[in-house]
């Protein structure tokens, strides 16, 4: 009787142990509130000298586990601040493709002979996306921008036969304009947000370094100029430097200005492209050294594509974790300093 | 602008708890009880619907209390809750009153032969 018992004890506990292993996939604020009473469930309807959760309750608390981070995502992603933060990347990032398509089919600025119907398109098609956006009429931009994402993967795609490395480099910018299409479906729907603050700051940042660009290339161009200061062969300052730094100012500046909790949104939804330009310099420097190397170029692996894709994807996803942690955080620290802090004596 | 459809989950639960308030076990055994044992609802599924309830104002914590150490929370239909519930019950009814009468007006056509 003593022994059926503490065996029956054991079998319960260990249980017990495996489905709170379990409640670990759900998030904390789910955990806090409900894990007491689903274990409590679940061992009411468990049958006697059952050890292990059933398949069917595993793969329940497992799927709704999931359904219930996602929706806590999705709902952290309605809020207002992510939403001004789609709107300044929408806008700005919708401005940026149209310089850079600009400078791309200005006479003497090509890299190649000749401009093709598909590059009149991407300057075309970003301009209506801009002015869209501005305008308010958000369905059609949200059209438009994922007809531009298509232009600009069409524009790239069309190198990939003979150089391959021409496509990862430009992978950062179909990123661009991916994220430019995800960010206006996204306002698509769900309440309409005002225009993003600074926009005449980022404005002037995209047009000076764009102006800094040409200056790049018209200094390479032409004779008599160097393309940088150099000394004994060792570079040591652009000509166009000055000009991208205050670029990079600007924008610094138009970003600053956009308040903490939208900056750091902004932050996150740029992610993908910093981990989609740091992947393919440091991870694929080796297949782009070797791939100009052969005669026929090597094409990108299936693992490698898959690398490719899963970057920005995971990108945004660290940094959205980090952002909601760093936050919970800053809120924790507050709330100590306030409850540190003696009240003032009336 | 309307509400969309229930899920069959909610819709259980939503009954289960109309006429008095129960536990989470209670509801399970409920949902099985009203459905004639065709629908067992788990863990999982029942607190993801009893949070995204709760969260919507549908339902409401009533009282807790402990028992044998372990915590047992009762919830409650909310006015809300009663007024979606008997919204979604209404729209269903509609349904099957229509979908009864086209069967009975096809054994007619058919000449009362079995469909």
């Amino acid at each position: 009787m003593m022994s059926g018992d503490r065996d029956s004890m054991t079998a319960h506990d260990e249980l017990e142990g495996r489905y709170r292993r379990l409640m670990a996939a759900y998030p904390l604020r789910h955990r806090r509130e409900y894990e007491e009473e689903m274990v409590g469930v679940l061992l009411a309807g468990a049958e006697p000298e059952q050890r292990r959760p059933s398949a069917r309750d595993r793969a329940d608390i497992l799927v709704n586990a999931l359904a219930v981070r996602v929706r806590g995502w999705a709902g952290d992603l309605g809020d207002p601040a992510w939403r001004r933060a789609a709107s300044a990347v929408q806008v700005v990032g919708a401005l940026f493709l149209l310089i850079v398509g600009i400078r791309w089919v200005l006479p003497g600025l090509t890299f190649y002979p000749g401009v093709d119907a598909l590059e009149i398109a991407r300057p075309a098609v970003w301009a209506v996306v801009f002015a869209l956006a501005l305008a308010g009429l958000r369905r059609l931009a949200a059209g438009i921008a994922l007809a531009g994402a298509l232009v600009e993967i069409a524009h790239v795609a069309q190198w990939y036969g003979y150089s391959p490395s021409q496509v990862l480099r430009s992978s950062w910018l179909v990123t661009v304009a991916l994220l430019v299409a995800v960010c206006s479906a996204w306002l698509a729907v769900g309440v309409r947000v005002a225009a993003p603050r600074g926009l005449w700051w980022f404005g002037a940042a995209l047009a000076l370094a764009g102006c800094a660009s040409v200056a790049d290339q018209y200094q390479g161009m032409f004779h008599g100029f160097s393309y940088a200061v150099t000394m004994n062969d060792q570079f040591l300052f652009r000509y166009a430097a000055p000009l991208y730094l205050a670029a990079a100012a600007l924008a610094g500046w138009a970003w600053w200005r956009q308040g903490s909790l939208v900056r750091r949104r902004i932050l996150a939804l740029t992610a993908p492209v910093a981990a989609i330009a740091t992947m393919v310099t440091y991870g694929f420097a080796g297949f782009m050294y070797s791939s100009q190397q052969f005669p026929s170029p090597i094409l990108l692996r299936p693992f490698q594509w898959a690398i490719l894709l899963a970057t920005p994807v995971v990108a945004f996803a660290v940094a959205v974790v980090a952002l909601n942690r760093w936050e919970r955080l800053s809120a924790l620290v507050e709330l100590g300093r306030r409850a540190e802090t003696p009240e003032p004596r009336v | 602008m309307t509400d969309p459809a229930m899920r069959e989950p909610t819709f259980l639960v939503l009954t289960a708890l109309a006429v008095e308030p129960l536990h989470g076990y209670a509801v399970i055994e409920d949902v099985r009880r009203i459905t004639g044992g065709r629908v067992t609802l788990r863990a999982g599924t029942l607190y993801a619907v009893l949070d995204r309830l709760r969260g919507d104002g549908l339902i409401e914590v009533e009282r807790e209390e402990v028992v044998q150490s372990r915590l047992r929370r009762y919830y409650r239909l909310t006015a809300l809750g009663e007024r979606r519930l008997a919204e979604e019950s209404k729209r269903l009814l509609q349904r099957a009153t229509v979908a009864d009468r086209r069967l009975r007006e096809r054994r007619i056509r058919l000449g009362n032969a079995p469909a």
